[in-house]
């Protein structure tokens, strides 16, 4: 009774560790996606002052 | 196309035997094996009897994954390997001459183990000689298709090279214990149905492999 | 050029609640609906995953073995993500299996392993798995992990039926299904169909993930050089 219900319980544990483990990526990939995000919004900040500052040289 | 493949075959044994780089390390390690395994083998006869194929296989994978390892990695190394894929070569041609090259080595291998294995066994080979030839004929071509493309996939990864070689060993499971069987059996004085069933196992892995390597080989070989 | 990888996992619900009650019905018929086995008694129901398992971690080369020779021919990275996916659960299936397979033998036999057919064949499978995940963790360019992962798992695909065949004449034993009831083989279907569907989900997820993963690491390396 002990051996299968601890042999349903590693099963299970093991599985959900994965989901876990997929979850934990999931986070650290939207911290990344965020971070280029605000990387990439500055390029933008940074690009249209450049324009800016050219058409007032113009 | 057959040219080229003698070319290839006679360019890689001429530098073999000139530079003696490979095969001289093989043998060694190769006798090494047999000396540390039958130090151990302190059996009756009958119970040698039955272990003997297995140490012999072992042996011969360990000691022949040497060279076929190298067989490749020394191109890479010279630099030859660039000068060799701008010739009008087929792959299928640079595979199956890589392979005989290797297959060459695992024979000359065998016929230094085979005898010793059975010497250190004190087990009588030339009453065997006929099934040992066929065994080793048919586990030979398989090792070294494996072993060849693998190597090939190994050498252009780098220094994960090491690590594919530890693929090989698992993927040649069925061959070594087919070979290691038919040993066994042959020493035994077992040529029966199952003896056969084993030569024919040995024979269908290297059909499948030897074919596999002809059609996968271009995609290992990339870069 | 539309990328489906750009597309954010969003998970909707129904179908993890589907699946989720595939799983919950297929653990109460494991645990309570199949009749207790006369010999081992409980323990048996360790059958109603071990099963499933083995059969995940044989499929799971198969389809890696798939998308690899996909991956070959169309040379689209999205081939190798779903190898990628099945590989990383096909290893834990096999691991798993490995697992559960043990602690019936120890029940079973009195020993925590013996090298008959089935086991052996499983284990091979495993070193299989793991040499393979191994040399592709090992790659750092997509495109030639993807390769070299497709060029092994074909060659560990076509090796397992010979290993299947090698391990059975090894041992001189033809492995026969145990007499089974009914309601066992129902159990046992309904076992299996639930974990295939809840790993081919995952795997699923996965693969998003990965190609996610993937993209994030080429903005990045895109990023840092423009800057």
């Amino acid at each position: 009774m002990v051996t299968f219900a601890a042999t349903y319980a590693l099963v299970w544990l093991a599985l959900a560790g994965y989901v876990g483990w997929m979850s934990s990526r999931q986070r650290r990939l939207i911290e990344q996606f965020a971070r280029l995000q605000k990387q990439f919004s500055e390029v933008e900040v940074s690009e249209s002052e450049e324009h800016l500052s050219l058409r007032k040289a113009a | 196309m057959t040219a080229h493949y003698w070319w290839i075959i006679h360019k890689d044994l001429v530098s073999e035997f000139r530079a003696r780089r490979v095969w001289p390390a093989m043998l060694l390690l190769g006798i090494v094996v047999a000396l540390v395994f039958s130090m151990q083998m302190d059996l009756l006869p009958h119970q040698k009897q039955r272990i003997v194929g297995g140490l012999l296989w072992l042996a011969v994978f360990f000691a022949g994954m040497t060279a076929v390892d190298r067989s490749f990695a020394a191109e890479h190394e010279d630099g030859c390997w660039q000068g060799l894929k701008m010739l009008p070569l087929s792959t299928s041609t640079l595979f199956l001459a890589k392979l005989t090259v290797n297959l060459l080595a695992l024979w000359a291998l065998q016929i230094l183990l085979v005898p010793l294995f059975f010497g250190l066994s004190e087990l009588p080979l030339l009453a065997h000689a006929r099934e040992m030839l066929l065994i080793s004929a048919l586990a030979s071509p398989g090792m070294a298709a494996v072993g060849s493309l693998v190597s090939a996939l190994a050498a252009g990864s780098g220094r994960s090279g090491s690590l594919l070689v530890l693929v090989v060993l698992p993927l040649l499971i069925p061959l070594v214990l087919a070979a290691a069987e038919c040993t066994r059996l042959a020493v035994q004085g077992q040529i029966d149905g199952t003896w056969w069933r084993w030569i024919q196992l040995l024979g269908a892995f290297d059909i499948i492999f030897v074919t596999a390597g002809l059609l996968l080989f271009e995609y290992a070989i990339e870069d | 050029m539309q990328d489906k990888t750009s597309r954010v996992p969003v998970m909707s619900f129904s179908v993890p609640l589907l699946i989720g009650g595939l799983l919950a019905a297929a653990v109460w018929m494991a645990c309570l609906y199949a009749p207790t086995e006369a010999t081992m008694g409980h323990t048996q129901r360790i059958v109603y995953l071990h099963v499933p398992l083995a059969w995940l971690g044989l499929l799971g080369m198969l389809v890696m073995a798939v998308c690899g020779a996909g991956y070959l021919i169309r040379r689209n990275l999205v081939w190798d993500h779903w190898c990628q996916a099945a590989g990383e659960a096909g290893w834990l299936c096999s691991t798993l299996t490995l697992a559960t397979g043990s602690i019936w033998a120890h029940e079973a036999w009195g020993t925590w392993w013996e090298w008959d057919p089935r086991l052996t064949t499983a284990f091979i499978l495993w070193v299989i798995y793991s040499g393979i995940l191994l040399v592709r963790s090992s790659q750092d360019d997509p495109h030639r992990r993807a390769r070299v992962g497709a060029v092994l798992v074909i060659l560990g695909t076509l090796d397992i039926p010979l290993v299947v065949m090698a391990t059975r004449w090894f041992r001189g034993l033809h492995p026969v299904s145990p007499e089974m009831a009914p309601a066992m083989r129902l159990t046992l279907l309904i076992c299996v169909v639930a974990l295939t569907v809840f790993v081919a989900w995952l795997v699923h997820q996965r693969r998003l993930q990965v190609g996610l993963e993937q993209l994030a690491r080429r903005l990045t390396r895109q990023g840092d050089a423009d800057f």
